[in-house]
Formats: C-alpha cells, structure tokens, sequence
C-alpha cells in the first residue's frame, strides 16, 4: 500500500475493468490506483484478492473503510473491547435498518452508545489499522467495484489516499527499525517469557495494564493478529507493544512452523481414490477393564481389519493418540494401523 | 471527521489555548489538529513521550496511570492530556500562551474540552 513498497512481486496487475476506468494507462500497484480513482471521485470498492487481501470502501475517492481479515474492522474494535454491548449493537441495528437510511454509526450515536467524535476516531483507526495490515503480505491482484454495498461503520468524509500511504509507510519503518520486517513479527505465536524464580511479585505488578492484557492473551498459539481481534486493539498498536515487551524480555517468540497447528480435518484419502471399506466387518469395540494399568494392553474387540501391519513390544512407546489428534497417527497412518497397534499386545 | 474538529474547536475557542491536536496513544495516529499545533511536534511523538513516561513510571512502581505531562517554556506551556477510554486511550494536546492562561486553571478548561471526545 505504500508508496514505498511498490509491487515488484510481479503479480499484481490491473483487471480489466480497471484498466478502462483508470484512464489509458494501467494503475502500478492498488496504491496509483487509489490515486487515480480520488482523481476520478469514484465511489465504490477495490477488492484486493491478496492473502488475506481485503475490500477497500471509497466515497468520493476518499477512503471510508477497509475491510480485511488482517486486522479488525470498526465493529470488532468496539465490541471486543466492551466499548458497546452487544444488546446495544442490535439495538441500534435494528433502528438503523428500520429508518431505512441504514446509517448504523448514526443509530449508535442517537442511542447515546457513543459519541459521535469518539465513533470518528474508532473508524478512522481501524482504516489505517486495515491499511497497514494489506501491506504486511505481498499484494496480489484487484478488481474495482463501483456498485458494492457501503460498509457497516463508515468515515465521513473518509482519508485521502495519500495520507493513508504516508502513515502506512512510517508505520512500517517504526516497526523495521525497531524490531524487523513487521510481517515476520505479525505471523510470530507469541507467548509469555518464563518468568524467573520469585518474579512473580513485585515485578509483575510494574508491567503496564496494556501488556499484561497482551500476556494473558498470548497462548503461545496465537499470532498479534489474533491478539488484537481477541483484544479488540489494532494490529499495530499490539505489534508496537510487542516490540516494547519483547526489549524488556516478556515474551517467547515462536515461528509458525515450532509450533503444531491443529488437527488437520482434510480426507484421509486422496481425491477419486477408492474409499476405504471395511469389509462387512463390525467396527473395533473396546472391552471395558481389558487395558492393563501398564497401558499397552489391547482393550479392543476388532472384526480383524487390521492385518497387515505394525506390532508393538510388550512395554513399548504406548499407542498414538487418535481423539485429541496430537499423534502422527491422527493425520497420517490410516485408522487400522492404530487398531493393529492396540490389540497385537498379549 | 466533522464532529472530532468540531470538539477540536471548543477547545480552540478556550481562553489561551493557542493549538491542539487529538491522538491516538497507543499508535501514535493524529485524528486531528488545529491552530499552531507545530509546537506539540508530530502526534508519533507525543504518543512515544507518553508511553515512555508512563511505562517508566509503572516500572519504578508508581501506582495508577499517567494522566498528564506539562512542558513548560519561556511563552508556552505544552499540556499533554491522557483521555482514557474503552480501548486504547487518546491524548489531547494543546499549546498554552503563558501570558494568557493559569495553568491549573488551564487543566481543568482543557479537561473540560476533553469529554467532547470520549462521552
């Protein structure tokens, strides 16, 4: 998005339709095409199709929303924060659409959930938080859409494009130049530092209320993206503390590939592949009180559908796990080898 | 962002106020800014002074949260108002003409101001 960090990747390209809109020539990268579109005082949408990519609201040529999974929309930040409840979001939806303006910032204003200069400031952050957040992974392709629907909460009159550029760019430098490239830090899974003997005391109580919101969130699972959704802040703004948590050693920082993802849910069978059959035969059974206390017993009944495989020692590692999908197993080896595992045991 | 500089005003039009600008604390985004706000610097700044002042202070044990830091020079007082708030706090900075204002009474007309950004 930067005018920094033009698209040298070699994928972004202008669609069609944007080509004949934006003039003769055909916009660089989505930042030249928000320029040319201000020019034109286009209203609509660009759709970037990047990962996580997003839909950038316009008025005018005037940027009024950004929508992307990357970082929480306006109505994330305030109701994850608890700034509105959400007995008082429906409300004022249901008044927003009744009145058939559908002006739901408005509704909430005119219910006294918030004030409307407060509500100006929650927007524009979680504009330039959207902003920030397309730039933290390489830009892919964009498609402009003059007839798309506004988005929820909306700024009016929204941010020049070249405003927006400017504070995305000195948000990226701030993060490169304390920390390093930001999309590093952004997919890290952070959790909290191991605490010394005795530490817990004094010196936790002089940690800032704002990181040890931050520490009890990080789960060691999650990235600052689900920290700031999770939270209901700003991806920046979580990624600057962060920074200032990681100078003071709070935290264990973890890439994404040290850390198991969940269990995967995709087939275990390869697309057109036979499905497995089993045969007419009942499926395994397990006998209660048949598992010794050592834990490698067999405990299960089976029609002997696994033959052909695997037998463990009497004493050996114990069997894969297969509910909690934690084992190999559990993605890996079909399901009769784990049969085969527990009941060849003696 | 028409109600924000309308409340910007307000507190323009107070007694000795010379410039004011609102700003997010936690990213340092200035939301607003009027009259000869040069002096505060920019809002990046002013976020960064605070967090710094107000982390250090958590950390040599004061208790509670930064609610203000006063700059004094020969003809201005620099007054930087942490406005808490559901979420990341906002700071309300204003330049004060020193021949103009008393400072104290100064907080308090500025704090006044302040509620038209977070009620």
């Amino acid at each position: 998005m930067s005018p920094d960090t033009p698209d040298t990747h070699g994928t972004a390209h202008a669609h069609d339709h944007d080509q004949a809109q934006a003039g003769s020539r055909p916009a660089r990268n989505v930042p030249a095409h928000l320029l040319a579109l201000r020019d034109e005082d286009f209203t609509g949408a660009v759709v970037v199709s990047s990962a996580p990519g997003g839909t950038i609201h316009l008025e005018r040529g005037l940027i009024t929303a950004i929508e992307t999974p990357g970082a929480p929309t306006a109505e994330t930040l305030l109701l994850k924060s608890g700034r509105i409840g959400q007995p008082d979001w429906a409300a004022a939806e249901t008044a927003a659409s009744s009145t058939g303006a559908g002006d739901l910032g408005a509704a909430l204003v005119a219910q006294g959930s918030i004030g409307a200069a407060e509500l100006e400031t929650v927007c524009a952050s979680a504009v330039f938080d959207g902003a920030f957040a397309l730039v933290l992974s390489p830009p892919g392709e964009w498609e402009t859409v003059a007839a798309a629907p506004p988005a929820g909460l909306a700024l009016r009159p929204g941010i020049e494009p070249k405003r927006l550029f400017e504070e995305t760019a000195r948000r990226t430098a701030l993060l490169t130049r304390a920390w390093g490239p930001p999309g590093e830090l952004a997919r890290t899974r952070i959790r909290p530092a191991a605490a010394p003997a005795g530490a817990a005391g004094p010196s936790a109580a002089r940690i800032p209320a704002r990181h040890r919101e931050i520490l009890a969130a990080a789960t060691g699972r999650r990235t600052a993206r689900d920290i700031s959704f999770a939270l209901g802040r700003g991806v920046f703004a979580v990624l600057l503390d962060l920074v200032r948590m990681d100078a003071r050693q709070l935290l264990h920082r973890e890439t994404a590939d040290a850390v198991p993802m969940a269990p995967s849910v995709a087939p275990r069978t390869a697309p057109g592949a036979p499905l497995p059959t089993d045969n007419g035969q009942p499926l395994p059974r397990r006998v209660p009180g048949a598992r010794t206390p050592g834990g490698a017993a067999g405990g299960v009944v089976t029609g002997g559908a696994g033959t052909g495989g695997a037998t463990a020692a009497p004493g050996g590692p114990p069997p894969a796990r297969r509910a909690d999908g934690t084992g190999p197993a559990a993605t890996t080896a079909p399901t009769d080898t784990t049969v085969t595992t527990e009941k060849s045991t003696p | 962002m028409r109600a924000l500089e309308a409340s910007l005003s307000d507190v323009l039009g107070s007694t000795g106020v010379v410039g004011a600008a609102l700003v997010d604390a936690a990213t340092g985004l200035t939301y607003g800014a009027g009259g000869d706000h040069r002096l505060l610097g920019p809002g990046a700044e002013l976020a960064e002074l605070a967090a710094l002042i107000g982390d250090r202070l958590c950390e040599a044990g004061a208790d509670g949260e930064l609610e203000s830091v006063v700059v004094t020079s020969t003809r201005h007082h620099e007054v930087v108002q942490v406005l808490p708030r559901q979420g990341d706090p906002l700071l309300l900075a204003t330049v004060l003409d020193r021949t103009r204002v008393n400072l104290a009474l100064a907080l308090r007309q500025t704090a006044d101001g302040a509620r038209g950004f977070v009620s």
